[in-house]
């Protein structure tokens, strides 16, 4: 199997413990990332956002001056961040569901929980490049779509398709070409 | 970028697209499968990375134990609480991935004991002290003979302390 080369994928680690960034670095450079900026806290990782344009946040949760889920909530503020669409892994200690609930109702694209280990590093990103999900904006969420899988028990009318006035842009690509087949299974 | 507005039970939402990108920065790529030979790559990374995993653990406990020593001098305040929770919360994040497992469920308790949904102040010192203590101990003696047992009950005591103050808190707050 040919190798999957990441040496154009740019990140942004945003993580207040020097050891941590570390290991996340070490990790990107094995994938083959070459560029892999830092930052120790949300404030600066808000800056750095802005300043490199990463094509993945990885970031901790608890933090000094801005914590993660802040730096999430700024990010995705569509009036207040030029890049709202950024994909984005919450990388923390907390693992109880509602801290999951939470990062995921904020906007988070992919939650891992530490102890990190290569292979789910490795899982989410995989995620992130082939598998990105369309984002949603309602007058209390904007995000990535919040379902990830299919209901194939859901009955009920798919109001979703009924209304649906989807258009795709000439020249553009469609990140989402089975959208379609999705909406209409899930629940 | 595409957008398709909805209605649903009168509340409207949008599906906006992004054009997507990140695919073509990525060279041999297989979308359906997961690259191992990657995957292997890192971990022999972190492996060599791995030398150094003692000190830094040492690191971390040295930075917990200096925060429990401000507390004792400063008192259990909100801002000593943060500190300190922070240096715990590191500690229940790395220690695994740094060879300490049981260092880290200890942390995960304290982490629990200081993150409690009521006046975090009332929090005893004397828990976070015990927690503090075990967590030093078990650094210092992982590997040793019996250490996985010892380890196992002294967590299990942790765990319980923890639950207690909680439940005590819990039936504090109900009862007004």
């Amino acid at each position: 199997m040919a190798r999957v080369d990441f040496q154009k994928l740019t990140f942004l680690v945003v993580e207040d413990n020097a050891h941590m960034r570390r290991i996340v670095r070490t990790l990107l450079h094995a994938f083959g990332s070459r560029e892999v900026y830092e930052a120790e806290d949300g404030a600066e990782g808000l800056e750095a956002v802005e300043q490199y344009s990463p094509d993945i946040l990885i970031t901790d949760w608890v933090m000094p001056i801005l914590d993660g889920a802040e730096l999430i909530r700024l990010i995705r503020n569509p009036g207040g961040c030029q890049t709202p669409y950024l994909p984005i892994i919450m990388l923390t200690a907390y693992s109880e569901k509602k801290h999951v609930v939470e990062a995921r109702d904020i906007g988070v694209t992919e939650f891992l929980c530490k102890p990190i280990s290569a292979k789910a590093l490795y899982q989410r990103i995989h995620n992130l490049v082939f598998h990105p999900r369309p984002f949603i904006r309602s007058q209390t969420y904007f995000g990535p779509d919040r379902r990830r899988h299919l209901n194939a028990r859901f009955n009920g009318p798919e109001r979703r398709i009924a209304a649906s006035t989807d258009t795709v842009l000439p020249g553009e690509d469609n990140a989402y070409p089975n959208l379609t087949e999705k909406v209409q299974n899930v629940a | 970028m595409t957008n398709s507005k909805f209605e649903d039970n009168g509340k409207s939402y949008e599906v906006i697209r992004p054009p997507k990108t990140l695919h073509k920065n990525v060279k041999g790529a297989n979308p359906t499968r997961i690259d191992f030979s990657a995957i292997k790559a890192a971990e022999k990374a972190l492996e060599e990375l791995s030398k150094d995993f003692d000190n830094w653990m040492d690191d971390e406990i040295k930075t917990l134990i200096e925060t429990r020593d401000e507390m004792m001098r400063e008192g259990v305040t909100r801002e000593t609480i943060r500190t300190l929770f922070q240096a715990a919360h590191d500690i229940r994040g790395q220690a695994a991935t740094l060879g300490y497992p049981r260092a880290g469920a200890a942390a995960k308790s304290l982490c629990a004991l200081l993150e409690a949904d009521f006046d975090i102040t009332d929090t005893p010192f004397e828990a976070i002290d015990s927690h503090v203590d075990a967590i030093r101990a078990l650094f210092a003696e992982h590997g040793k003979p019996d250490s996985e047992r010892i380890a196992g009950i002294l967590i299990e005591a942790l765990q319980q302390m923890t639950e207690g103050f909680l439940a005590e808190q819990g039936r504090k707050a109900s009862n007004g």
